[in-house]
C-alpha cells in the first residue's frame, strides 16, 4: 500500500498494512423498550407525597407581628432623626406640676435639634437646642407657650438621645421618661380621686393627622366610660387634657384606658395626692402594650404607709395573674388572682403578713393565661415622715416583649446647677438580672468633659435584683463609686438585659420618686 | 233537497290535476249528505278540466280562471259565485272524503257550535296511516300535527276536540264567517293558509273543531313537491321557506298590538338561535327559510298593515283567550331538542326536513338507537331507524369524535365561559393587578418607543416590548385599544385550550383532545389569575400548550418520530417558530423564559424516568435555541435588563411574603384564588392519572414525561412561594401553568389510551378504572363551573383607581406617588424592598398601563426603598423630608388586591410587614390621610414638586457617610423651603413647558444630566442636586422649556427590535406557505392517498393512525 487509505488516521500512514476487520454482523433491529410504568408512577407518588410532607415538616414562616417596641427606648446614635413626645406638666412656675424636659446625649458628639411646645390652649412654640455630648440639656417649656398644660415634642438629627419630663410643685415631684411614638392605645394601671385627690390625662396628639380619643375607667365600682370622655377630638399637633376627678369622683383606684378611634396620641398621667398630710406628685407615661410579666426590683413596706402593686387587666378576657415577693434573705410569698376583664387587682403589700416591713423586696408579676396586664406601684410612706410621702411608678416589663439591650439610661434630676428640686439626686440604683446567666453589670457616669465614668460594677445572679447605694443598708449593698455622683446621667451596661430602677431623693422614703431605666444601644 | 238540511258547497280548487281528480269528485258526488253542490274552481292551468269534471260529477259546476291562481285565491272564489249556501267545504283536489264525511261534520258544526270543522285526514292509499286529525299551534305560529307521522290510526284521536288549525285539504267552514273573514288571505300561495285562516276565525270569535269520525284520504301532492306551487319568479322558493314566512305573517297579523310586542321579541330569538343551529348544522336552507321570512314580511309591511288593521276590526275574542288554545313553549324548540336527545344532533340534522318530517336520504342513518343497543338479533343492527336494510361492519360512536359535535361542544364551553364573564365584557377591567387602564393607540407605540421613561425616578431603559405587542394589537383593531385589552385577556383561555388540543394531536384521539381542552378550562388556575389580574399568568396559560408541543416536537419521540414538524418545518424552522411564541410569551411574562427550561428539563428528566430517553436531549437543545431567538427578538429590552446585574432576576418576579406562600396541595390543586378551593378539584389530578395506569406505548411514556414536568412546575412553584429562592422569585400563578398543561394533557391521554390501547381487551378493572376517571374530570370542573354564575370569576369589581383617584395631580401640578406593598398587592410593576414588600412609583396620581413593567433596576429610585428601610428600623422620624427629593407627594400601602367595600366586594388579603405602618404613623412629616380598607394613604407634608421653582439659591443636601441612614440623601433644613411647581406636562413626557421665575429650578428626574432647561430661550447651567437629581441656575424669568435631551438609543432599539420581528415573521410566513405548496404538491403526486385506510394494526400502532390520514388529507 503506498498511501493513505481513504478515511483512515492520521498515523496509518506509516503502519504495515492489515487485513481490514470483518464487518460486523448484522445486529436484529432492536425492540422498542416498553415505557416504564410501575417506575414512573412511584417516582411521580413518591414526589407528590414528598411535597405534601415537606409542606408539613417545613413550616410556612408566619407573618410577624409588629414587636412590641418600648416607647422610651433611645434611638440608635447612628439614625438619621429621631424625636420624642412629652405630654405631661404644667407650664408656670408654681403651678401644680411644673414641667422640666431632660435630654440626655449618650454619643460623644453634639446632637442639635428643636423643641416645639404646645399648650392646652393651642399656642406654639419652638425653640433650637444642641445636647453636649455625653451631657444633659434641662429645657423648660412652658414659658414659650404658656396656657394650664403644656406639652412637647423633641426633633434630633440624629439618635443617641434621651428626653424624659420632671414636674414639681410644692405637693411633690415626680420625673417619667417621654415617648418615642405614639399609640391608638395606653394603659395605666392606678390611680385615685379620695380626697380631693387630683387625677388628670394629658392627651397629646404630635401627628399631623386629628385624633379622636376615649377614655374609659376601671374603679372598683366597676367600669365607667363617662359622656364627656367620649369621642375628645384631639387636632393634629395639639394638646388635651382631661381632669377625670371631676366625673370620676372617690375612687380609691383608677384604672384607665384610652382608645384612640382615629390617629393616635401620647398619654400622660398626673395624679396629685394632698390630703391628711400626705402630699405627692406622680407623673406617669402610659403603656401602649399589654406585657405578660412585670417586676418592680425593689421596693419596702412601712409601718404605717402604703406599698400596693396594681395589677390592671384593660383586655376583655380574663388573666391569671400571680405575684411573687421574695423579700431579702426571707421566703418568698406567692399570691395569684383571676383578674377579670376590664378589672384591677390591687395588692397592698403592706397588709400582707406574710412580708416583712422594712425589708426591700423584689415583687414579679406573671400572667399564666391570658393577653397580659399592665402594673404599677403605689408607695405611701407615713405622714410623719419629710418630704413627698405619696408617689406611683409604672413597674418594668419583662419578657420577650422586653428589649434585651444591655444598656439602660437614667437620667438625672436635674442638673448641680438647676436641681428639679432642691437636693435632687440618686438614692439607689436597683438592678433585676432578666436573663438566664449571671450579668456583670456596671454603672457609669455621663460627664460632658470625661465622656463615661464607671462608678461600679457588680455580678448579679440569674433572676436575681440588686440594689446599689453610696451607704449601706438592709439589702442594699454599697458602691463607693456611686458617692462620687453628682446630679449627672446614669448609664448602665451589661452583658445579659438587665431593667433597671433608681429611687431618687429628696423623699419621705424609696421608692415614692422612681424612675426606670431607658433602654438605649450600645454608646 | 231536503229543507231540514243546510246547504253544502264543496269548492274543488284545482290546476291541471292529476288522475285523482275523479276519485276526488266521485267522493264528493257519492256522499250522503244530500244538499251539497259541487264547485270546481279551475285556476288556471294548461287543460281544462270541465270534461273530466262532468264525466263524474256532472252536477257539479266548473269555474274556469284562465290565469293561474293559487290555492287560497282559487277558493276565495265562491265567495262571488254562490249564494244561500250555509257552509262551505274547501277542498283540495286530491282529497277524497269517505260517503258520511260532509254530513258528519256538519253534524259536528251543529253539535259543537264551530264554524271551521276538520275532518280527520288519512293516507290516500293507506286508510290505516293517519295524516292530521287538527293541528295545533304555539305562539310563534309553528304548527304541531296532533298525529306523530306516520301513525298508524287505532282510534287514538277519535275524541272530539278543539284544535287551533284545521288543514286546508278538507275542511267544512260556515258560509258566513268565510265571508266575514274575506276568505283566505290571497297572498299566501301555499303553506299557511289554513293557519292564517283559522286564526282569523278565532279572533273573530268562532271555534275550530276536528270531527274525527269524518274521514278524508289525502294524497298530498304539493308538500311532497309533486305539484309545484309557484310558477313564477318565486318558483325556486321551498315550501319550508313559505312556511316561515306565512307563520310569521299570521302572527304579525293576528296578535293585538300588547300581544305582538311581547311575542315578537320571543319570536325573533328564536329565529336567530335556529338560524345559528342550523348554520352550524350546514342546513343552510333552514337558516335562510328563517332569515328570509323576516325579510319577505317587511317587505310586504304595507300590505300587511292593511290585513292586520281588517283582523284587528274583526276581533271580538281577546288574544288572552287565543293563547290557551295554542301550545305552551316553542313547538319548534322543543321537538328539537327532544329529536336531539332521542336521535342525536346530526341525525336530527340529516331528518327532519323542511317541514319537520322525513326526508329521504342516501345515507344509511344509525342514531345508536336504545332498541337496537338491546337487540339480541344480529341482523337487527342491519337495519337503519328508519327501517332501511343497511349492512355495515365495525362502527365506532361518533359521540364527540365528529368535528360538528366537537364543535357543538365547543360552542357550550364557549356559552359557559361568556356567561362566567359576562359583568366584565362592557365597560373597561377593574384597575386590579395587572388590569389597568390601557394607554391610547398612540400611547402605546410611544411608550414602546421611548427613549426616557417616569419609572422610579426616571430612566432611560428601554420599555417592555409588551408595549409593541399591545400597540400591534390595538393596530389590527383599528386603535381599540380597550378592545385589544380584552381581546388579550379573553384570547388567552381559548387560545390555551387549542394549545392543548393541538398538543394531544398525534396521539390519535379526537375525544381526547377534546377532554384534554376541556380539562384545561376546568382547571381554576386561569380563573384565579384572572381574579388576581395576573396577566403574566393568563398569556402563560394562552402560549405554554403551544411552548410544550413544540419541545414534544422537538424530541421526535414516538408519535412525533417525524421527519418535519406539524406543518413540515425543519428543526431549524422549530426553534424559529418557538422563539416567537416565547418572546411574545416573554414581553407580557419573562417568567416564561423559565417555564420553557421547567418543560424542556421535566421532558428530558421524564424520558429517563420511563426509561425513554432518546431524543430528550433535543428538547433542552431546543428550548435553549428557542430562548435565544426569544431574548434576540427581545434585545434592546434584555440588554436594559442585563445591565441591571443581579437586580435583573427582579423582572421575572419579587418575592412575595413568605407567610402568604400557598401550601402544597393547594399548588397541587391550581387553588391560587377564589375559584377552586373545593376538594373536588383534587379529582382532576386523580383523572390524569389514567394514561399511567391503562395506557401503552406513546402514551404512556407521554404521560409520565408531562407527568415529571408537572412535578418539576409544582415544585419550583413550592420553593419559590417559600422564599427559598430569594430574588429569584418568578410569579407562582406562571410556575404552574405547565403543571396544568401536564395534568390536562395527561387526562386527554388518558381517554386516548382508553381509546387506542384497550382494544381488544376484555372488560375488566381498566375499562371500570377508566369509566371512574372520566366522571372524576367532569366532577373535578365542578367548581369552575359553579364560578360560572358570579360573572367575573371573582375580579373585584372595583380597583383602586377610584378610590385613589384623589391622587391625580391638578393644575400643572407634579409630583410622585410611592406605592408599597406586597408583589402580588401593586398594580404596578415594581423592585423589591425585601421579601413581601415592593416599592414603586407613579406620576401625578393612580397607576396606568405605562407603569405596568417596570425596568429591572429602580436607579436612584432605591433611595426610596432606603429611607423607608429606615423608618421601619426608627431610625427616622422624618421620612417625608427624606422622600422629598424624589418628590414623593404621597405614599400609599396597599394590603390587599382591591379596596374592600363592605356588602360590595372583599378583595383578597396581601399583609405587608407588621412594622411598616406603624413606622409610616410615626413620621411627624406624614399625614395619614382617612381611606377605606384595604389601603393606607398618606401625605407628604414636605414634598417638593417634581419640577419645582424658587427664588432662593441651590439646594444642598448631603448624602449621609455613616450611620443608619448611609448613603441616604438628607436635605438641608433650608432645601425643602419655597419651592412652587414649574413647567407642568402630562406625566411621562419628554418635555415640559412654563414660565419659570428667576432662582433656581429643581427637577426630580433622572437621569439628570439628560434634561436640558432653557428659560426665554436661553440655555440654563444646570448643576447636581441631591445626588442624582438637576437644578438650574435661572438668571432671568420667562417661558421655561424643558427637554430631555439624552441619546436615543433605547428608541433606535425599539425600531431596530421592530423590523426585525417584520423579517422573522416574514421569514416563518414563506416557510410555512412553502411547506403547505410543497404538501399540495405531494397530495397530489399521490393521489390514491386520499382514500387508503391505514391497515389493521396492532394496539401499539394506532397512535400512527391519524397521520396517515392526515397525510392523505394533504
Amino acid at each position: 500500500m503506498t498511501g493513505p487509505r481513504h478515511g483512515a488516521g492520521f498515523f496509518e500512514d506509516d503502519r504495515p498494512a492489515r487485513p481490514s476487520p470483518p464487518p460486523p454482523a448484522p445486529q436484529p433491529p432492536r425492540p422498542a423498550l416498553r415505557p416504564a410504568r410501575l417506575g414512573a408512577i412511584f417516582v411521580i407518588l413518591v414526589a407528590a407525597v414528598g411535597g405534601g410532607v415537606a409542606d408539613r415538616v417545613l413550616h410556612r414562616p408566619v407573618l410577624a407581628p409588629a414587636p412590641p417596641t418600648a416607647v422610651t427606648e433611645v434611638a440608635a446614635a447612628g439614625v438619621e432623626s429621631s424625636s420624642w413626645y412629652c405630654a405631661g406638666g404644667t407650664p408656670a412656675a408654681g403651678s401644680l406640676a411644673e414641667e422640666t424636659l431632660g435630654l440626655v446625649n449618650t454619643t460623644s458628639r453634639p446632637v442639635a435639634g428643636t423643641l416645639f411646645a404646645v399648650s392646652d390652649r393651642g399656642r406654639r412654640g419652638a425653640v433650637g437646642l444642641v445636647v453636649p455630648a455625653h451631657g444633659q440639656l434641662l429645657e423648660v417649656p412652658g414659658p414659650l407657650v404658656g396656657g394650664n398644660f403644656v406639652a412637647a415634642t423633641v426633633e434630633l438629627d440624629g439618635g443617641g438621645v434621651l428626653v424624659n419630663e420632671s414636674v414639681a410643685s410644692t405637693t411633690g415631684w415626680s420625673t417619667t421618661s417621654c415617648s418615642r411614638s405614639t399609640s391608638s392605645n395606653w394603659y395605666f394601671a392606678s390611680g385615685a380621686t379620695v380626697n380631693g385627690g387630683t387625677l388628670a390625662l394629658s392627651l397629646y396628639n404630635p401627628a399631623t393627622t386629628e385624633a379622636v380619643v376615649d377614655l374609659t375607667f376601671v374603679t372598683p365600682a366597676g367600669l365607667s366610660e363617662p359622656q364627656p370622655f367620649e369621642g375628645i377630638v384631639v387636632p393634629a399637633g395639639s394638646l388635651a387634657v382631661e381632669e377625670v376627678d371631676r366625673y370620676v369622683q372617690d375612687q380609691s383606684s383608677v384604672s384607665a384606658i384610652v382608645t384612640a378611634r382615629t390617629g393616635s396620641v401620647v398619654a400622660d398621667e398626673l395624679q396629685a395626692v394632698s390630703t391628711h398630710g400626705i402630699h405627692g406628685l406622680s407623673l406617669r407615661l402610659g403603656v401602649p402594650t399589654l406585657f405578660p410579666a412585670w417586676s418592680v426590683p425593689r421596693s419596702i413596706d412601712l409601718t404605717g404607709g402604703t406599698t400596693a402593686i396594681t395589677v390592671f387587666n384593660p383586655s376583655l378576657r380574663p388573666d391569671r395573674v400571680s405575684v411573687e415577693i421574695r423579700p431579702f434573705r426571707s421566703p418568698p410569698a406567692e399570691f395569684s388572682q383571676a383578674v377579670a376583664p376590664r378589672s384591677a387587682w390591687v395588692l397592698e403589700t403592706t397588709q400582707q403578713t406574710r412580708i416583712p416591713d422594712g425589708i426591700p423586696f423584689l415583687a414579679t408579676v406573671r400572667v399564666r393565661g391570658g393577653p397580659g396586664v399592665v402594673v404599677d406601684r403605689i408607695t405611701i410612706a407615713p405622714s410623719s415622715f419629710q418630704g413627698p410621702q405619696f408617689g406611683a411608678v409604672t413597674a418594668l416589663a419583662l419578657g420577650p416583649a422586653q428589649p434585651a439591650t444591655p444598656v439602660a439610661v437614667l437620667p438625672s434630676p436635674g442638673t448641680p446647677g438647676h436641681p428639679t428640686v432642691p437636693g435632687a439626686g440618686l438614692g439607689a440604683l436597683s438592678l433585676f438580672n432578666l436573663g438566664t446567666q449571671p450579668a456583670h453589670v456596671r454603672v457609669w457616669a455621663l460627664a460632658t468633659t470625661a465622656g463615661l465614668v464607671r462608678l461600679a460594677s457588680a455580678t448579679l445572679p440569674a433572676g436575681a435584683s440588686l440594689t446599689l447605694a453610696s451607704t449601706a443598708s438592709t439589702g442594699v449593698r454599697r458602691a463607693a463609686g456611686l458617692s462620687r455622683l453628682g446630679r449627672v446621667p446614669v448609664l448602665v451596661s451589661a452583658d445579659q438585659p438587665v431593667s433597671v430602677l433608681e429611687d431618687l431623693v429628696p423623699t419621705a422614703t424609696g421608692g415614692v420618686v422612681s424612675l426606670a431605666g431607658a433602654p438605649a444601644g450600645a454608646p | 233537497m231536503d229543507a231540514s238540511a243546510p246547504a253544502v258547497v264543496a269548492v274543488v280548487v284545482t290546476r291541471d290535476p292529476g288522475p285523482w281528480l275523479e276519485e276526488t269528485l266521485a267522493a264528493l258526488a257519492g256522499q250522503d249528505y244530500p244538499e251539497l253542490v259541487i264547485v270546481v274552481v279551475a285556476a288556471g292551468g294548461l287543460i281544462d278540466p270541465t270534461t273530466r269534471v262532468a264525466r263524474v260529477s256532472p252536477e257539479a259546476f266548473v269555474r274556469r280562471i284562465d290565469r293561474a291562481l293559487p290555492f287560497s285565491a282559487g277558493a276565495n272564489e265562491v265567495l262571488g259565485l254562490v249564494e244561500g249556501a250555509a257552509f262551505f267545504l274547501i277542498c283540495h283536489d286530491d282529497c277524497a272524503p269517505d260517503r258520511s264525511a260532509v254530513r258528519l261534520m256538519v253534524e259536528e258544526s251543529f253539535r259543537s257550535n264551530a264554524a271551521v270543522i276538520a275532518p280527520k285526514v288519512v293516507s290516500w292509499d293507506d286508510p290505516l296511516v293517519l295524516l292530521h286529525v287538527g293541528m295545533n299551534v304555539d305562539k310563534t305560529g309553528a304548527v304541531v300535527d296532533r298525529v306523530r307521522s306516520p301513525e298508524i290510526d287505532a282510534g287514538q284521536h277519535d275524541g272530539q276536540r278543539d284544535v287551533f288549525v284545521a288543514p286546508s285539504g278538507c275542511t267544512l267552514i260556515r258560509a258566513d264567517l268565510m265571508t266575514e273573514l274575506g276568505g283566505f288571505d290571497a297572498g299566501i300561495v301555499a303553506m299557511g293558509e289554513d293557519l292564517d285562516l283559522c286564526w282569523r276565525a278565532q279572533v273573530a270569535g268562532a271555534r275550530v273543531v276536528v270531527a274525527p269520525d269524518a274521514r278524508v284520504r289525502h294524497l298530498e301532492v304539493i308538500a311532497p313537491g309533486v305539484q309545484p306551487v309557484l310558477e313564477d319568479a318565486d318558483a325556486g322558493v321551498t315550501l319550508q321557506a313559505l312556511q316561515r314566512r306565512h307563520e310569521l305573517r299570521t302572527v304579525l297579523k293576528c296578535y293585538s298590538a300588547f300581544h305582538l310586542l311581547r311575542v315578537l321579541p320571543q319570536v325573533a330569538v328564536l329565529s336567530i338561535g335556529e338560524a345559528l343551529v342550523a348554520l352550524i348544522a350546514r342546513d343552510r336552507a333552514r337558516a335562510r327559510a328563517v332569515l328570509n321570512a323576516w325579510r319577505w314580511n317587511f317587505a310586504h309591511r304595507a300590505e300587511l298593515r292593511v290585513l292586520r288593521r281588517a283582523v284587528q276590526r274583526s276581533r271580538r275574542v281577546s288574544d288572552n283567550q287565543i293563547r290557551h288554545n295554542q301550545i305552551h313553549g316553542s313547538a319548534r324548540l322543543s321537538e328539537y331538542l327532544s329529536n336531539v336527545s332521542h336521535l342525536g344532533f346530526e341525525v336530527t340534522h340529516a331528518r327532519v326536513g323542511a317541514l319537520g318530517r322525513d326526508e329521504e336520504t342516501a345515507e344509511p342513518e344509525l342514531t345508536g338507537s336504545i332498541a337496537g343497543a338491546f337487540s339480541e338479533d344480529d341482523s337487527f343492527d342491519d337495519w337503519d331507524d328508519r327501517g332501511r336494510f343497511a349492512p355495515r361492519g365495525p362502527r365506532q360512536s361518533r359521540v364527540l369524535a365528529s368535528r360538528r359535535s366537537r364543535l357543538v361542544a365547543g360552542l357550550a364551553v364557549a356559552l359557559l365561559l361568556v356567561i362566567g364573564v359576562r359583568d366584565l365584557m362592557s365597560g373597561a377591567f377593574p384597575a386590579v393587578g395587572q388590569l389597568l387602564a390601557p394607554l391610547s393607540w398612540s400611547g402605546t407605540w410611544h411608550q414602546f418607543f421611548a427613549s426616557w421613561q417616569p419609572a422610579g425616578v426616571g430612566t432611560t431603559a428601554p420599555s417592555s416590548p409588551a408595549f409593541a405587542a399591545l400597540g400591534a394589537l390595538g393596530t389590527i383593531l383599528l386603535g381599540g385599544m380597550g378592545l385589544a385589552q380584552k381581546v388579550l385577556v379573553f384570547g388567552c383561555v381559548p387560545v390555551g385550550a387549542w394549545g392543548v388540543s393541538r398538543l394531544l394531536a398525534p396521539f390519535g384521539s379526537k375525544r381526547g383532545r377534546l377532554f384534554g381542552a376541556g380539562a384545561y378550562l376546568g382547571l381554576p388556575l386561569v380563573y384565579d389569575a384572572l381574579a388576581h389580574g395576573r396577566l403574566d399568568a393568563m398569556v402563560t396559560f394562552a402560549l405554554a400548550p403551544w411552548v410544550i408541543a413544540a419541545l414534544m416536537r422537538a424530541s421526535g419521540a414516538d408519535p412525533h418520530a417525524v421527519g418535519m414538524g406539524r406543518h413540515g418545518r425543519q428543526p431549524r424552522t422549530q426553534v424559529l417558530a418557538l422563539g416567537v411564541l416565547l418572546a411574545i410569551g416573554i414581553a407580557f411574562a419573562p417568567a416564561m423564559a423559565v417555564v420553557v427550561l421547567v418543560c424542556a428539563i421535566g421532558i428530558w428528566a421524564g424520558s429517563g424516568l420511563v426509561g425513554q430517553a432518546r431524543g430528550a436531549g433535543r428538547v433542552v437543545r431546543a428550548s435553549i435555541g428557542g430562548l435565544g431567538v426569544a431574548l434576540v427578538l427581545c434585545a434592546p429590552w434584555v440588554i436594559g435588563v442585563a445591565l441591571a446585574g443581579p437586580r435583573a432576576l427582579a423582572v421575572l418576579g419579587l418575592p412575595s411574603a413568605p407567610s402568604g406562600a400557598p401550601s402544597w396541595t393547594a399548588l397541587l390543586r391550581f387553588d391560587l384564588g377564589p375559584v377552586g378551593g373545593s376538594p373536588l378539584s383534587w379529582l382532576l389530578l386523580v383523572a390524569a392519572l389514567l394514561p399511567l395506569l391503562i395506557g401503552t406505548g406513546p402514551r404512556l411514556a407521554w404521560a409520565g414525561r408531562l407527568w415529571t414536568v408537572a412535578l418539576f412546575s409544582w415544585g419550583l412553584a413550592f420553593v419559590v412561594a417559600r422564599g427559598w429562592t430569594h430574588s429569584f422569585a418568578p410569579s407562582v400563578d406562571v410556575l404552574l401553568v405547565p403543571a396544568a398543561v401536564a395534568v390536562a394533557a395527561c387526562i386527554g391521554l388518558g381517554v386516548a389510551a382508553f381509546e387506542n390501547d384497550l382494544v381488544g381487551q376484555r372488560f375488566g378493572w381498566r375499562q371500570l378504572t377508566t369509566s371512574l376517571m372520566m366522571v372524576a374530570a367532569l366532577a373535578g370542573m365542578i367548581p369552575v363551573v359553579a364560578e360560572v354564575s358570579s360573572g367575573s370569576f371573582g375580579l373585584p369589581a372595583s380597583g383602586f383607581s377610584g378610590s385613589l383617584q384623589f391622587l391625580a395631580a391638578r393644575g400643572g401640578d407634579s409630583y410622585r406617588v410611592l406605592w408599597l406593598g406586597d408583589p402580588a398587592a401593586l398594580p404596578l410593576g415594581g423592585w423589591s424592598a425585601g421579601a413581601g414588600l415592593a416599592y414603586a412609583t407613579t406620576e401625578d396620581g393612580p397607576p396606568g398601563a405605562q407603569d405596568l413593567y417596570a425596568p429591572a433596576s429602580p436607579g436612584p429610585a432605591t433611595q426610596l426603598a432606603s429611607a423607608v428601610a429606615l423608618a421601619r428600623a426608627g431610625g427616622t422620624s422624618h421620612l417625608g423630608r427624606l422622600l422629598a427629593p424624589e418628590a414623593v407627594r404621597y405614599i400609599v400601602v396597599l394590603e390587599t388586591l382591591a379596596p374592600s367595600l363592605v356588602g360590595v366586594q372583599s378583595a383578597p388579603s396581601y399583609p405587608v410587614p407588621a412594622d411598616l405602618v406603624p413606622a409610616l404613623d410615626q413620621q411627624g412629616d406624614l399625614r395619614q390621610i382617612p381611606g377605606g380598607e384595604g389601603f393606607v394613604v398618606f401625605a407628604n407634608t414636605a414634598a417638593l414638586p417634581e419640577r419645582a421653582g424658587r427664588s432662593g439659591g441651590p439646594v444642598r443636601g448631603v448624602v449621609a457617610s455613616s450611620g443608619a441612614a448611609a448613603g441616604i440623601v438628607r436635605p438641608a433644613t433650608g432645601d425643602l423651603r419655597g419651592w412652587h411647581a414649574v413647567l407642568g406636562g402630562p406625566a411621562g413626557s419628554e418635555g415640559y413647558f412654563g414660565p419659570v421665575g428667576a432662582g433656581t429650578a429643581y427637577v426630580a428626574m433622572a437621569p439628570g444630566g439628560d434634561f436640558q432647561l432653557s428659560v426665554a430661550g436661553v440655555g440654563a447651567s444646570a448643576r447636581p442636586a441631591f445626588s442624582w437629581a438637576t437644578q438650574f441656575d435661572v438668571r432671568a424669568g420667562g417661558a421655561g422649556a424643558l427637554r430631555f435631551a439624552g441619546l436615543p438609543f433605547a428608541g433606535l432599539g425599539a425600531l431596530a427590535e421592530l423590523l426585525l420581528w417584520l423579517v422573522v415573521v416574514a421569514v416563518l410566513a414563506d416557510r410555512r406557505f412553502a411547506v403547505r405548496a410543497r404538501l399540495r404538491a405531494l397530495a397530489a403526486a399521490r393521489p390514491s392517498e386520499t382514500t387508503v385506510r391505514p391497515a389493521p394494526r396492532s394496539p401499539s400502532d394506532r397512535s400512527a393512525g391519524p397521520r396517515h390520514e392526515r397525510a392523505g388529507a394533504r
